[in-house]
């Protein structure tokens, strides 16, 4: 008879609170494959760690928006938030899907062009955007939101040296209720400076009002608050009519809107949270309420972001090592750290082996290879002994991840995508030390030939400044 | 598995720990237990000492869950698990944390042959804390104007808008009344820091607090209402005696808010009566039975009966007005377990809990 | 005389379940262990020392990796935290 495969030797105190097998099991559901592409091929095929998105959950997520939107609005546009995830792949799916870009730089503006995007089918948001970014903008059509009083003003200047009469909408901030209350953003409404600002495009005699933005959180998981965003956006929008004569192009009801992450301070599982088409009926049914039943409804945008991506992407690691902490604890290291996991500060990824390896389950620290102390995946989660080259995969990672990855210590892996056929495709490759150092440049007296060879270190030639040993 | 309608249901209850903060299970189990001969139950727990595993006669059968955290599918393969392994047709979910995850899951446990009998989940948002004053205002209920504080400055407008004392609530549990700026700024940072923001600033109504428990059908039916006010509380303002009342403004007043919510199951509805202007105040509404169910058992509406009939389609039992004056006072015991106890539950999350003492031993002391 | 620096009476005074759940009687504290750890504790219980409880792991488990000595001192290192299997007062 064969022998029961070694596992480490394990000791575990019950109790109280953690007295509960079946709550410590919990957590643990194998995930060996990715859309049919087994998580040990994926990983010899591209390497580890490897971020996996799936094109068909994301097609499928967007059209689900996209169908609740037209069910409770005759004209909404979704508009694909770049910052998200502005892999050229994925923002093209996005476009192929009839999505607007909405970028919030020059960077991410020059990306979508770049792409293919025509100007008029951008949304320009953002607290820091340039004259030169601007100027383009205005020369490209792009649906700009400005966000302060000088942005107007820069505008003003750019619309007289071009003779023409750009279109420019607010940001707006509203208290719709939501904690924290986002207001560095915009201008407020309920202090009237909303208000003033539409009065200066409507009057001011350079520019034409556009729409009416507002952006009220990241991460609700409470539809209700878009209602409530949406009916005080409709209700301005109605007062800056009647105040100025001019009536908005469209109201913009900005992002927000929850994935099935689980953050930190959530006590249910993120996979309670509302679906699309619970935030499309309130701001809906909010807009319907809010009209007269017989003015057409202006044409409303929606930004969404992590709600459509974040599901979408998972990140295959391997684990390097098993260590007992010192006070006993069971931790791994694993090769991908908060450098690819940004969003593990704020949210409970999920941890799962891809090998069911059916040991004994403990509570397990999950750290990251960078040799430095914040770099802790999960403070804690429910484990079986796992071996160094296990695979683990980490979800939900769609969004933010790629976008906030960092060069540190470790260069940043590749990115594949699984077509709706089950194939993959590299959409970003893995780094190689010439991306780092491409644009770096070494001043002559800092070369360091002496030390090619062991013992031969020769100090820096006469041409560096003088040094005192 | 599914058995035929007339042989006698068995019934999963959760909410087994009858400790410092009692949860209904056990009160749930006892009215079942008298108002349906030859039930079995199940006991669905979270915690290895969960205090009704070990208490004789209450259970015919134990496993621990996993807790509500996880998500809907890893609920639901444990609840067919203990399905296959008891037969379970009807399930009575008795902790708030439960219901969001459960009504995920309500039309695959209903396939499933788990019957259940839970509020619309519009009408379990439109009763929540911050929402209550439109609630109180759809039903032409008095209730203490209450505001959302999402920072310690706006503890100032509160105080302009309703005076000292105010209570400051957290947002699902914990309330603190504060006398002046500085108490409230404290109240403020503690509760926040427990339990997150938003808090709520409650305008502070002086009284009598009265609760009401009733069963609501759903469509508006409000069943067997049974008002009691508390007469001993423990540290944390839970009835540990009470006696039942007869108000005909308490019971009116409670069917008015069940009924305006279209409210499914057992619930209850928690008043002030105002001692500086006589009327009731609607405090809170609890989406699940109280603690104390069974003393409107005890005085004549078994409700949890009623539950068991709503999850099956049966026809309810008549309820009959209660009696008044009956009272209840809770007595704590040790209830007594074996290593083997804590074995099964550790290792296979499972246990065998202990018949009554009479069935086991008919004569002599009970033995370990 | 143990091999080992645990005490024969302590051990001896443990409820060890197949199951993987042990109970001190001393402290009421109870534990859970895997199937490597129940070895482990029933070598101890037999007298064996640590090398020569990792030579029977060896024996009775398929082993991949070779970190089992190491394995061994650190179980018994957290056994010794938890007082379990030592004399009263030297715990840790």
């Amino acid at each position: 008879m064969a022998r029961p495969a070694y596992e480490k030797p394990t000791l575990v105190r019950n109790t109280i609170g953690l007295m509960n097998k079946a709550g410590r099991r919990a957590d643990l559901d194998e995930e060996s494959s990715l859309d049919g592409i087994p998580v040990t091929k994926l990983c010899a095929e591209f390497g580890s760690p490897l971020f996996v998105f799936s094109e068909r959950r994301l097609r499928a997520k967007i059209q689900e928006a996209k169908d609740a939107l037209a069910r409770r609005h005759p004209k909404a546009t979704l508009c694909w938030s770049y910052k998200t995830n502005y892999l050229d792949a994925i923002c093209a799916v996005h476009h192929q899907e009839g999505s607007l870009a909405e970028v919030v730089s020059g960077m991410e503006y020059e990306k979508a062009r770049r792409l293919g995007v025509p100007g008029d089918r951008i949304v320009f948001n953002g607290p820091a955007k340039t004259r030169t970014e601007l100027e383009r903008a205005v020369q490209e059509r792009a649906i700009v939101h400005a966000d302060h009083m000088e942005e107007i003003c820069l505008l003003e200047r750019i619309a007289a040296e071009r003779g023409e009469r750009p279109t420019v909408g607010l940001r707006v901030s509203l208290d719709a209720g939501v904690h924290p209350r986002w207001d560095r953003f915009g201008f407020n409404l309920e202090s009237g400076q909303a208000l003033q600002a539409a009065r200066r495009i409507a009057r001011g005699g350079r520019l034409n009002l556009g729409g009416l933005h507002t952006h009220i959180g990241t991460f609700i998981t409470e539809p209700a608050a878009y209602g409530r965003s949406a009916a005080t956006l409709a209700a301005f929008a109605g007062a800056v009519e009647k105040d100025t004569g001019a009536r908005p192009t469209h109201l913009d009801l900005g992002g927000g809107y929850a994935s099935t992450n689980t953050l930190g301070s959530q006590y249910h599982s993120g996979a309670l949270a509302p679906t699309f088409a619970e935030y499309a009926e309130a701001i809906g049914s909010a807009l319907v309420d809010a009209g007269d039943g017989t003015t057409p409804l202006l044409p409303l945008l929606v930004e969404a972001g992590r709600t459509l991506v974040d599901d979408c992407g998972t990140l295959l690691a391997t684990v390097l090592s098993v260590k007992r902490l010192g006070d006993g604890r069971r931790a791994i290291v694993i090769d991908a750290g908060v450098n690819l996991l940004f969003t593990a500060w704020w949210y409970r990824l999920n941890v799962v082996p891809a090998r069911n390896t059916g040991g004994f389950i403990e509570e397990t620290v999950v750290y990251g290879p960078l040799c430095m102390n914040i770099d802790c995946i999960r403070e804690s989660v429910a484990l079986p002994d796992l071996k160094p080259g296990d695979r683990l995969s980490i979800s939900p990672v769609g969004a933010y991840c790629v976008t906030q990855s960092m060069q540190f210590i470790h260069l940043r892996p590749a990115c594949v995508m699984i077509d709706p056929r089950g194939r993959a495709h590299v959409i970003r490759r893995a780094e190689v030390l010439e991306d780092l150092t491409g644009p770096e440049r070494l001043p002559e007296y800092l070369r360091l030939e002496g030390m090619r060879e062991p013992g031969a270190v020769r100090r820096p030639a006469e041409t560096g400044p003088a040094r005192r040993d | 598995m599914s058995r035929n309608s007339e042989s006698p249901p068995c019934v999963a209850v959760s909410g087994l720990h009858l400790g410092e903060n009692a949860q209904p299970g056990p009160g749930v189990i006892r009215s079942l237990r008298e108002g349906i001969p030859g039930v079995r139950i199940v006991g669905l727990a979270y915690d290895a000492l969960d205090s009704s595993l070990f208490m004789p006669g209450l259970l015919d059968d134990a496993f621990l869950m996993p807790y509500p955290s996880v998500t809907p599918e890893t609920c639901l393969e444990r609840l067919l698990e203990i399905r296959d392994e008891t037969g379970i047709n009807v399930l009575i979910p008795c902790l708030d944390v439960e219901l969001p995850v459960l009504l995920r899951l309500e039309t695959r446990l209903r396939e499933a042959g788990i019957a259940l009998a839970l509020p619309a989940a519009a009408a379990l948002a439109r009763r929540s804390k911050p929402r209550l004053m439109d609630l109180a205002a759809d039903t032409g209920v008095a209730t203490p104007a209450t505001r959302t504080l999402l920072a310690v400055q706006d503890l100032e407008a509160a105080a302009r808008a309703y005076g000292w004392p105010l209570v400051v609530k957290g947002p699902f549990y914990e309330a603190e009344v504060v006398r002046g700026p500085v108490e409230a700024a404290a109240a403020f940072h503690k509760l926040s820091a427990k339990w997150g923001l938003p808090l709520l600033a409650q305008q502070f109504v002086a009284g009598e607090e009265f609760d009401v428990i009733a069963l609501g059908d759903g469509l508006g039916g409000v069943h067997g209402p049974v008002g009691m006010r508390k007469t001993l509380v423990t540290r944390l303002g839970k009835a540990w005696a009470a006696v039942t009342v007869a108000d005909e403004e308490l019971m009116e007043t409670a069917r008015r808010v069940v009924s305006a919510l279209r409210w499914r199951g057992g619930c209850e509805v928690e008043m002030l009566r105002s001692s500086t202007d006589g009327r009731l105040y609607l405090i809170e509404f609890n989406p699940r039975f109280p603690a104390w169910v069974y003393l409107a058992t005890a005085a004549g509406c078994n409700l949890p009966l009623g539950l068991v009939c709503l999850a099956q389609n049966r026809a309810l039992p008549p309820y009959p007005a209660p009696r008044a004056g009956v009272c209840f006072v809770r007595h704590a015991v040790e209830a007594i377990g074996d290593l083997s106890d804590m074995e099964s539950l550790m290792t296979l999350g499972r246990m065998r809990p202990r018949p009554a003492a009479a069935e086991e031993e008919a004569h002599g002391p009970a033995r370990v | 005389m143990s091999r080992t620096d645990f005490d024969p009476s302590a051990l001896r005074a443990l409820a060890i379940s197949e199951t993987g759940f042990v109970f001190d009687p001393r402290t009421g504290h109870s534990y859970s262990v895997n199937g490597t750890g129940l070895a482990v504790l029933s070598g101890l219980r037999e007298g064996l020392d640590l090398p020569g409880i990792a030579r029977r792991l060896y024996e009775q488990f398929e082993v991949e990796d070779a970190t089992v000595e190491e394995d061994v001192a650190l179980f018994a290192q957290r056994m010794r935290d938890f007082g379990l299997g030592v004399r009263p007062g030297t715990a840790g």
